[in-house]
């Protein structure tokens, strides 16, 4: 009795284990995280890619090749080209619970429009799919890239007089100015890459860095 | 007297065009900010991209298209992972704290730079004191065989420094250090585990 007994709840384990291997979808699937608050960097100036090398280089500790400093697919100092002096950009979790891209930076033009840039891919738990149809799916959406801007009319941020630039806008808000869901603005959310944009050029000014001499 | 103002404004006019040849030979370069203090982020899990959408989605507010999430392809399946968090600051250090992971994990931090450095002296041409731009190196922190490990508790707690993972060019621990890309990947499978990110 007891070997049937036992018989029966490993047949049931057996069972329920291979259920849950039959369940798990194709392509293995992790759980999300439980807490990521915020993504804040600094930035450091944003310079023409070196490929291939053009000059030789004879500073120690240096790699063996490299090339002169180019700023022609890169935003460049001369306007409607940005100066920049310094800047941080951020993307916070919280803002009124609809999320929060904010930018501050100084040494600007005096009027110089600039705008945020991230591509981002959202992925969302408790998903309703069709075809098939199931529910509380866990999906993730194509990338998609968005600029912000706290100008309704512009889509940009704008120096000071004084060449600073101190602004802010929740993600909802960037998402609808861009034509994106707002749906998308909740999620485990990957920023995978993010510059600062010069409105009047459409050139990278600045992307995530680290200035150390 | 007429023939040596027309030799003289010829010879203005020779000097100014050099003048023009050698700014236009000359690439535009920007100027080099003075503050960048680098990065201190938190970590969302990294997932497959979703290229070409598979299924149709009917949550309202959401896209009407997307894949169901997969972390088969680039992106690691192995880790359990509760939070991450990282910082790489002005003076080269990289510091991360994460949570939820499991003894024996093994991570690294994978970093993509473009440095720009001035006063740097080249050859072919000989020129000295240029800014120039090093080719594009993704490295690992800390180097292989080298790795974060996951405490009993779950925890990883690590530091290292980028003059460690830029080794055998520790000059490109300094300058214009653009991080162009920041991942944290499994040392064991070379997968992609978290990138930075919020959740909400």
């Amino acid at each position: 009795m007891m070997t049937r007994t036992l018989g029966g709840i490993g047949a049931l384990v057996a069972g329920v284990i291979g259920l849950g291997v039959a369940v798990q979808p194709a392509g293995a699937a992790v759980l999300l995280p439980t807490k990521a608050l915020n993504y804040t960097t600094w930035l450091a100036r944003a310079m023409d890619p070196c490929s291939p090398a053009t000059v030789s280089v004879a500073t120690t500790n240096s790699p063996a090749a490299g090339c002169l400093q180019s700023n022609t697919t890169t935003d460049d100092s001369v306007s409607p080209g940005a100066t920049m002096k310094f800047a941080r950009l951020a993307v916070r979790k919280s803002g009124n619970h609809h999320g929060r891209v904010s930018v501050f930076g100084s040494g600007f033009y005096a009027g110089q429009r600039m705008k945020v840039q991230l591509i981002i891919r959202v992925t969302k738990p408790g998903q309703t799919t069709l075809h098939p149809h199931q529910v509380g799916k866990s999906v993730t959406f194509q990338d998609v890239s968005i600029a912000c801007g706290n100008s309704s009319i512009t889509g940009c941020f704008t120096a000071n007089l004084n060449g600073a630039v101190a602004g802010s806008m929740s993600l909802e808000d960037c998402l609808t100015q861009n034509g994106e869901p707002i749906g998308l603005a909740t999620g485990n959310i990957q920023i995978l890459d993010s510059a600062l944009v010069n409105c009047d050029t459409g050139k990278v000014i600045a992307t995530p860095g680290i200035l150390n001499f | 007297m007429k023939k040596q103002v027309q030799l003289a404004l010829a010879g203005a006019l020779g000097m100014a065009s050099l003048v023009v040849v050698t700014h236009s030979a000359t690439a535009q370069q920007a100027s080099l900010p003075t503050i960048a203090r680098g990065i201190n982020t938190w970590m969302a899990r990294a997932m497959d991209v979703c290229n070409p959408a598979t299924v149709s989605v009917a949550t309202t507010g959401s896209p009407s298209d997307g894949c169901l999430q997969s972390n088969s392809g680039t992106t690691d399946n192995t880790l359990t992972m509760k939070s991450a968090k990282l910082r790489v600051t002005n003076r080269g250090k990289i510091v991360l704290f994460a949570t939820g992971f499991t003894l024996g994990n093994e991570l690294r931090v994978r970093l993509t730079l473009r440095v720009t450095k001035p006063g740097i002296t080249t050859l072919h041409p000989h020129l000295t004191n240029q800014k120039v731009t090093f080719t594009d190196v993704t490295v690992d922190c800390p180097q292989s065989p080298d790795a974060f490990n996951a405490r009993p508790n779950g925890a990883v707690i690590g530091s290292t420094s980028l003059d460690a993972c830029v080794a055998p060019f520790p000059g490109l621990a300094k300058g214009n250090i653009e991080i162009i890309d920041v991942s944290l990947v499994n040392a064991l499978t070379n997968k992609t585990v978290a990138v930075p990110g919020v959740l909400r």
